[in-house]
């Protein structure tokens, strides 16, 4: 064998660990999981049998799938574009030399590191009827006709989730943002102001271009997170109050652990995939073509 | 004037996102310390003295919220072993794609990448089969293994980054001194890259901590539950003690925040390095 063939091998030998953990706990069940989505698999059959895309056309052909579909997509919108825009400010605001910075970016990670079924408590402490934060604070402003359960009000519970994915993770937007700023030249921006462009100028022309692939990459993680997250709604509403905030990570839990119908809830989380896997082909050719 | 006017602006937006990020803790570490009945007084300060340790004494001895303890328990020991596991996998593969020329190496890569776009319930319905027909139900085995999932993917990608970032010389110098791979890796590599395996180790333990969806399916039982599903015990359940639960709720982000306390500057430095590089 010669060296150079010795060095490959040593290093797949390396690798291996990695690619059992990968083949056999992701590739392997989601390569499960599109089969079964072809079959009446469930817990009360004896042998699942293939049904086609008869799994499929049942939630195409489902208007409630589309509205919850809808649903999944306007969370992932709101809450990202929220996101970024709160979180670019803030980065904005941290390169200010501003007092207390300090503090803020020592706080400002915290809501990301905490479990986000603590998240869902604190929210909710916040939320309750008559005795919530919010509640108490609106009765003291003299507007004690608005108060509720927020997160019973069909009204207010998605924009609720909304306002906890923003809360977890605009920070790491902040941090990230915030680290790409400080490697901007600051060159650029002292020759802009001799060319007489103001603030705003500034800010279309060199920051937002300087900061185009670190901001794809964070939309794209979170939109990929936001997409596939379950517990924020599981823990907080279950979906509720009648059904405003369902949504397809919900529905492919409630259809395999609540109706043990794991065909159509895979057929569900196949589409999930489907689809994601679409978006992420499409940035990554996007992010291609940028550094071509 | 105009200067000043600016100035106001920043510190008011300032202080709005510091709220915004802090009243859930304050209220909730505020609500923890304070009788039930002075939480359903209405008044914000009703007997804002009086604050105690009542609803942790609770939570800590079986109470009204019954086994606090075994959930921390099993949470300390399942994160902490996925943490350990997730780093040393990591640290191989990591090395294995920054060091050795290999044929689907890209690939690998890429699926690093595409990994997160795998829909956690979706997975979780084939790895339940797997871990039933392997008898890992209601195990620590089963959850940990479920666990690497979250944790490695990012870890490898971490991990790999720092390793990127020392020159090949380094190594080949070291190999020529008589190192093999594997010394150059222990000796020279791991003391350079400490920094990326703290945060990785860090990411793999927070995700673990923080997982409901697989240790809610996997764990049966009160040996095996974790923490958040402990608290969505508490907060499920028809009469909710809301002073005990808001204890329980501090307990459980603490030993996050506080190795986020310590950690902070390798923590951000790491998280950020990869989407700056680009």
């Amino acid at each position: 064998m010669t060296n150079e063939k010795k060095r490959a091998l040593t290093g797949y030998l390396v690798l291996a660990p990695v690619l059992v953990v990968f083949v056999l706990l992701m590739f392997y069940p989601a390569l499960k999981a599109f089969f079964d989505s072809f079959t009446n698999y469930s817990i009360f059959v004896q042998q699942p049998m293939f049904v086609g895309l008869q799994n499929y056309s049942l939630q195409l052909s489902n208007p409630e799938f589309w509205a919850i579909f809808g649903r999944t997509l306007l969370l992932v919108g709101l809450a990202v574009s929220l996101q970024y825009v709160l979180g670019l400010s803030l980065a904005l605001l941290l390169k200010e030399d501003l007092k207390g910075m300090k503090w803020v970016k020592l706080i400002i990670m915290i809501p990301w590191v905490i479990p986000v079924a603590s998240t869902v408590v604190m929210f909710d402490w916040m939320m309750i009827p008559k005795y919530g934060l919010v509640n108490m604070f609106l009765e003291k402003v003299g507007l004690g006709g608005w108060t509720r359960y927020w997160f019973g009000d069909p009204q207010f519970a998605f924009p609720l989730i909304v306002m906890m994915h923003v809360w977890r993770n605009m920070p790491f937007y902040t941090i990230t943002l915030f680290a790409a700023l400080k490697s901007i030249p600051k060159g650029f921006y002292e020759a802009a102001q001799i060319d007489g462009a103001n603030t705003w100028k500034r800010f279309w022309h060199i920051t937002l271009p300087q900061l185009k692939v670190p901001s794809m990459i964070v939309i794209v993680l979170h939109v990929l997170w936001t997409f596939n997250n379950f517990d924020f709604i599981y823990l907080s509403t279950g979906g509720g109050p009648v059904g405003t905030t369902e949504v397809l990570a919900t529905q492919v839990y409630q259809t395999a652990w609540t109706y043990f119908e794991y065909g159509k809830a895979s057929a569900i989380g196949i589409l999930m995939m489907g689809l994601m896997l679409a978006f992420s082909l499409v940035y990554i050719k996007l992010v291609r073509s940028e550094s071509a | 004037m105009n200067r000043q006017k600016n100035l106001v602006v920043k510190y008011v937006l300032l202080v709005l996102f510091s709220l915004f990020i802090l009243v859930p803790f304050v209220w909730i570490l505020y609500s923890s310390f304070r009788s039930e009945s002075d939480l359903f007084s209405g008044k914000f300060f009703q007997n804002a003295g009086g604050l105690n340790l009542d609803n942790y004494a609770s939570v800590l001895t079986k109470g009204q919220t019954g086994e606090f303890g075994t959930y921390f328990l099993n949470s300390l020991v399942i994160a902490s072993i996925s943490t350990v596991v997730v780093v040393l996998i990591a640290l191989f593969g990591a090395y294995a794609l920054s060091r050795f020329r290999m044929r689907g190496k890209d690939s690998i890569i890429v699926s690093l990448l595409l990994s997160n776009m795998f829909p956690q319930v979706l997975l979780v319905i084939p790895l339940f089969g797997i871990l039933f027909r392997m008898n890992l139900i209601d195990s620590y085995a089963g959850i940990i293994i479920t666990h690497i999932i979250l944790g490695l993917p990012f870890g490898i990608w971490l991990i790999k980054g720092y390793f990127d970032g020392i020159p090949k010389e380094i190594d080949e110098a070291a190999m020529i001194d008589g190192l093999k791979p594997f010394g150059a890796l222990f000796r020279i590599i791991i003391p350079i890259t400490a920094p990326g395996m703290v945060v990785a180790a860090f990411y793999a333990f927070m995700v673990s901590w923080g997982d409901f969806l697989f240790a809610s399916l996997i764990s049966q039982s009160l040996g095996t539950q974790t923490l958040p599903i402990g608290l969505n015990k508490f907060f499920g359940s028809t009469q909710i003690h809301w002073g005990p639960i808001n204890a329980a709720t501090v307990i459980t982000i603490i030993p996050t925040i506080v190795l986020y306390a310590f950690l902070q500057k390798w923590v951000v430095e790491g998280l950020t390095a990869g989407s700056v590089k680009g």
